[in-house]
């Protein structure tokens, strides 16, 4: 099942890119399908460890096995990634060879979270990476090449130290192949842990994004398709903080410590300097972007405190922040359809007119600056909690982002559905765009009204981590 | 021994050969030299510890080096029926 | 105290109401949506009475997070607020029946208007910390929504946005203290935290940061000094809302909090005392500024700002019965100001400056008796229901330090001078506009009658003990905040500060309806100048801090910019050299052999020499 799960998409993405004519209930069917999937693991999975674990040799001699599995960290990102594509095809109005590079870039995100090698690991985590070079290139804006140039710049350039350091960790580790259980059996320690760490921190820090190595993202928003459907895959990819918590501090738990300090202070500064930021933006995907790093500064807080409440406020803002985070973008896409523009600053008064649409922003927003009852707010909960008790200061001036993240959010809402009585009349929502507005607005509620669905499973990982560090740090 | 020096021998007037000549056939000529070069080594060397393994290799050689003709002469034919000269001087347009 | 699954459905009434109207509001249509709604806050009212008289009770959801259960608690404390906010707040449903006749966006106002009841419901029953916060910042949403309710308006918009921005000030205070309270103690349950604080072992002084966080939440929501600027532009909404959001019940949340977490201040002198300051500075301030407005709202916004100072103080001195206590006869005398403002906005065609009324006596006779009592009961007339509660903060600041009992009467003189301002303007005089005022339909009528019953009654429920030994509300609430015992005054102490306090609101009330019947003298206009613009507060805060940040923002923008340049630069840098080294691709064929052999002599120089 898990195979099928993972390999469905991209097999589809492919026949949809070479025969376009099968349409969009195509991608659909097969998102669907792909979600269907995740449900039926999540429903079946038991609680405790990696389950659904399969290995087959692919490199024996070296040590590559072909190796999948997921946890509860893994089935909860699984299903936000799935749900993600799923509403992206639905919803967004793209070329159907548009809609092929999503499904294949479904296969990478659910393999970089299935992966239970380092090595397939990482060419999930690279090779996702194609497809998304894809969307900006065939379908970006008139200066996409310069948002090319500086997205591969910084992810190909990032990648290269964690593959030095995959190689570190197994050969000084001593481990006996690439596999999880062994590496993890064999952690570095000493000098090499701390260098290979920061190998890693590299690479991964980029697809938090943790600050300062953010300055890619928006750009790349900016100059994506306006439907938003490739910022939503490209919100998927922001898979750092996982990436983090898997390999990087598990397998070099004195390397993190090394690091610990000053990572804490970057990911609680990015939160506070991104939100803040966002205020004078003036058009809607760079401030998406800038939100996006400060709830990832947030997340990676939480992550980087090394505790449960951390570790689980981490994961969990980090599902929670894909789904509305990508809910965000295709939104915005639905209100380009109708106003042809994505800046913010003329008054549009839209929520005359598309009530609906106001209504759905509304609730998309509120999840988006933690409204606790919507998905948000758990996250952020559990990541505070846990931050506090290592770093009360930081995490004070990490959480003024939520003054910020009200003030540019509430902004920016009103400038778009408000204030202008005269308002040009536009459609409101269609029969597919209700379908998207439901969907979104229940998995709002859901995960932030019975986060427990979830908790339950990522708590003995959040105490997991923290017993690396003695129970609590 | 005496034939690692005549290797040594064939293979200093192949270099020298490969940086003087101008024509692309007779630089061309001179590479086949410094192939045939190591060959004889490998041989000399396969002599020495009595094993036979370079002379496997040596046979790849043999093989390699009548493709490598047949592909190089074609490749010089064809800039020769297009250019009308095969002096490597001229021919520098392959740079970055 | 049993599990029951009343609690949930409590809260779920409300909320059913807010997803009906929100999905099919416009189906439904008025006056039935607005009967709905009002029905089920009603029926919340009934159960949340009906499990209070069984003793209360409680649910549980645990394991709702990782160590943090999502519980609902109906005690002494939070069954009396329940009563409040679901009792007034149906009164104010009914009444808003009336008051949104005809405006197009009806049901989608009483849709909001159920939503604000669930949160506020979430709030005053939540357990756990993060629960009540839950609530805590759905009534700031709710809030925002309904400030906003006519959002074409640009002024109306930003009033709801700044809003929703300085209760989230309030709100970072409140996640910080749930942070601190957890490393602490591991629990955010507050009845755990009640064991936990009695049972010690931990250091005081971060107790009392934890309380100073809590109290930022508290200032925030309840519009204290230093975060008071919200309040008065909240006053864009619709009346309905300023009556219940702004005046009976959200903007008490702060004081209900801290009552909740009595066990936290109650022997902390520091935090006692800053309470104090600060509800003092809020009642003055509130006092003052609502001499000066000319908008009818806002002079009731103002004294609201007033009467929440007071509650503040309560809490300070330890009065925490008292202040809920206050809390009550507030939400029924304000409720009831409002309401009658509203009556004569509704008469107006919506005029709301005073300057525009007057005479109403004549024209409105149901809403001037409503408007009559509200004055009395807020003015502190004896016996009505002001009179009573505020007669109680008083004795309480007595024991605290005369000091405080003087300031506290002074405050209490300028809050019959604003009540009786507000009537004389409003009521009195001639009518200086040029509508033809009409009195307001049953529908709004009566839930005025109830309230005003209530104005006049409710603060018999807490006589003070020389006149009634064991009170009611007292030994009720002490239940379920703690007991914490105090000194009685002297019965003859007691006595005397009764009389002087009654007194002196009589007399206050008297000269103020002599004093603002006439031409204003010079100074008073000048001091209205400053009172109008709430003593420049606003634009001392744009000045101090609005501006810088947004400046900040821009720099940042542009820094951001800055650091994307500079990781370009440094790619650019790289190309660089890779350009220096294309250098070395001559296209020379003579040139890449050389090359080659100069590195096979160097190669096998190395591997001789080795």
């Amino acid at each position: 099942m898990i195979h099928v799960g993972l390999w469905l998409p991209l097999l589809a993405g492919l026949l949809l890119f070479v025969v376009p004519s099968l349409g969009r209930t195509f991608a659909i069917a097969s998102a669907a399908v792909s979600l269907a999937i995740g449900v039926v693991l999540f429903a079946g999975y038991g609680g405790q460890g990696v389950a659904y674990a399969s290995q087959t040799p692919f490199l024996p001699e070296v040590g590559v096995y072909y190796a999948v599995g997921l946890d509860g960290a893994g089935l909860l990102l699984w299903i936000a990634v799935s749900l993600v594509v799923l509403l992206g095809v639905w919803v967004a109005e793209v070329p159907v060879r548009f809609l092929a590079l999503a499904l294949m870039m479904q296969t990478g995100l659910l393999g970089i979270f299935a992966a239970q090698d380092l090595i397939f690991f990482y060419a999930f985590f690279e090779a996702t990476l194609i497809p998304a070079l894809f969307m900006l290139w065939f379908y970006g804006g008139a200066d996409r090449l310069r948002a090319i140039y500086i997205f591969a710049l910084f992810t190909l350039v990032g990648s290269l130290p964690m593959l030095a350091a995959i190689f570190a960790v197994r050969y000084l580790g001593g481990a006996e192949s690439f596999l999880y259980t062994d590496l993890v059996a064999h952690p570095l320690t000493g000098q090499a842990a701390a260098l290979a760490f920061l190998g890693f921190l590299i690479a991964l820090a980029v697809k938090t994004p943790l600050f300062p190595l953010h300055a890619w993202l928006p750009s790349f928003h900016q100059q994506n398709h306006p439907s938003g459907l490739a910022d939503a895959m490209g919100t998927l990819y922001k898979v750092g903080v996982f990436a983090l918590f898997k390999w990087a501090i598990p397998l070099m738990p004195e390397g993190f410590r090394e690091w610990q300090g000053l990572l804490l202070f970057l990911a609680a500064f990015g939160a506070l300097y991104a939100a803040w930021l966002a205020f004078s933006v003036t058009d809607w995907k760079t401030l998406l972007a800038y939100a996006g790093i400060s709830h990832m500064g947030i997340a990676a807080l939480g992550l980087f405190s090394g505790n449960m409440e951390g570790t689980v406020g981490a994961l969990y803002l980090l599902g929670a922040s894909m789904v509305y985070g990508s809910a965000m973008f295709l939104f915005v896409g639905l209100v380009y359809k109708r106003t042809g523009s994505l800046d913010i600053l003329p008054v549009r008064g839209l929520a005359r007119h598309t009530p609906a649409l106001y209504v759905l922003g509304m609730f998309i927003l509120m999840a988006m600056i933690g409204l606790p009852g919507l998905s948000g707010f758990p996250g952020e909960l559990m990541a505070l909690l846990g931050a506090y008790r290592v770093t009360p200061w930081l995490t004070f001036l990490a959480f003024l982002a939520v003054i910020a993240a009200a003030a540019y959010a509430l902004t920016a809402f009103q400038k778009l559905f408000q204030e202008n009585a005269q308002a040009q009349a536009v459609p409101d929502l269609d029969a597919r765009e209700w379908g998207f507005a439901t969907v979104t607005v229940g998995v709002l509620l859901l995960m932030g009204l019975y986060p427990k669905l979830f908790t339950v499973y990522l708590e003995p990982l959040g105490k997991a981590l923290a017993a690396l560090f003695g129970g609590a740090s | 021994m005496i034939w690692l020096v005549a290797s040594a021998l064939l293979f200093s007037i192949g270099a020298y050969g490969a940086l003087t000549r101008r024509t692309a056939i007779l630089v061309f000529l001179s590479i086949e030299l410094m192939l045939n070069a190591a060959a004889l080594s490998l041989i000399s060397f396969s002599k020495l510890t009595g094993s036979l393994d370079a002379q496997v290799v040596v046979l790849f050689i043999i093989a390699i080096a009548a493709a490598e003709v047949a592909v190089g002469l074609g490749l010089i034919v064809a800039i020769f029926r297009r250019r009308e000269t095969t002096s490597v001087d001229e021919l520098r347009q392959l740079r970055g | 105290m049993q599990e029951t699954l009343l609690l949930p459905l409590i809260i779920a009434l409300p909320l059913l109401g807010f997803v009906i109207l929100g999905l099919f509001g416009k189906r439904i249509g008025e006056p039935t949506a607005g009967w709905l709604a009002s029905l089920l806050v009603l029926g919340s009212f009934l159960l949340g009475l009906f499990v209070l008289l069984q003793g209360g009770g409680k649910w549980t959801l645990s394991e709702w997070l990782p160590g943090i259960p999502f519980s609902l608690n109906l005690d002494n404390l939070s069954g009396v607020m329940l009563m409040v906010v679901a009792g007034v707040g149906f009164l104010i449903h009914v009444w808003a029946i009336g008051y949104m006749h005809g405006d197009p966006g009806y049901s989608r106002f009483f849709s909001y208007f159920n939503l604000f009841i669930a949160a506020m419901l979430v709030l005053i029953l939540g357990d756990s910390l993060p629960v009540v916060f839950i609530g805590w910042e759905g009534v700031g949403l709710a809030s925002y929504l309904l400030i906003g309710f006519w959002y074409q308006e640009r002024v109306n918009a930003d009033s709801a946005r700044k809003a929703f921005i300085v209760n989230r000030i309030g709100d970072l205070g409140f996640l910080l203290a749930m942070g601190l309270l957890w490393s602490m103690f591991g629990t955010l349950s507050i009845s755990e935290l009640v064991e936990k604080v009695e049972a010690g072992g931990y250091s005081f002084t971060t107790l009392t940061l934890a309380g100073f966080f809590l109290l930022i939440g508290a200032i925030g929501k309840s519009a204290q000094v230093p975060l008071m600027v919200w309040l008065p532009d909240a006053m864009a909404g619709p009346t309905p809302v300023s009556a219940l959001i702004h005046a009976a019940t959200m903007v008490t949340a702060g004081v209900y909090l801290l009552v909740r977490h009595a066990f936290m201040l109650h022997d902390d002198a520091f935090l006692s005392g800053l309470i104090v300051a600060i509800g003092l500075l809020t009642a003055f301030y509130g006092a003052l500024c609502s001499l000066g407005q000319w908008d009818i709202k806002r002079i009731v916004a103002y004294t609201t700002l007033s009467q929440l100072g007071f509650m503040f103080v309560a809490v300070g001195v330890g009065a925490y019965w008292v202040a809920i206590f206050h809390i009550v006869t507030h939400a029924f005398f304000k409720a009831l100001m409002f309401m009658a403002s509203g009556s004569v906005i509704h008469a107006l065609g919506g005029e709301q400056d005073v300057r525009k009324m007057g005479g109403m006596r004549k024209y409105l006779p149901a809403t001037h008796l409503h408007g009559l009592i509200a004055t009395f009961a807020s003015g502190g007339l004896v016996p009505l229901a002001g009179f009573w509660s505020k007669d109680a903060i008083l004795a309480y600041s007595f024991e605290y330090g005369p000091w405080l009992w003087f300031l506290m009467l002074v405050a209490s003189v300028l809050a019959a001078l604003y009540s009786i301002r507000w009537y004389v303007v409003v009521f009195w005089g001639d009518y200086r506009g040029k509508e033809h005022p009409h009195e307001s339909p049953p529908v709004m009528l009566w839930p005025n009658h109830i309230l005003s019953v209530g104005a006049l009654g409710v603060g018999f429920i807490g006589l003070p003990y020389v006149i009634d030994y064991k009170n009611f509300i007292e030994p009720f609430l002490t239940k379920a905040i703690g007991d914490f015992p105090h000194e009685k005054l002297p019965v003859l102490t007691e006595w005397v500060l009764i009389l002087t306090s009654a007194v002196v609101a009589i007399a206050a009330l008297a000269w103020g309806f002599r004093f603002f019947q006439q031409k204003m003298p010079a100074w008073y206009e000048r001091f209205q100048a400053a009172a109008l613009q709430g003593f420049y507060a606003d634009a001392l805060y744009n000045t101090l801090l609005v501006n810088p940040a947004k400046g900040l923002a821009e720099l940042l923008f542009g820094g951001d910019r800055g650091l994307l340049a500079g990781f370009a630069g440094l790619g650019n840098l790289m190309g660089g050299l890779g350009s220096l080294l294309a250098r070395l691709e001559t296209g020379s064929l003579r040139f890449y052999l050389a090359g080659l052999l100069v590195a096979l002599v160097l190669l096998v120089g190395w591997g001789v020499m080795r």
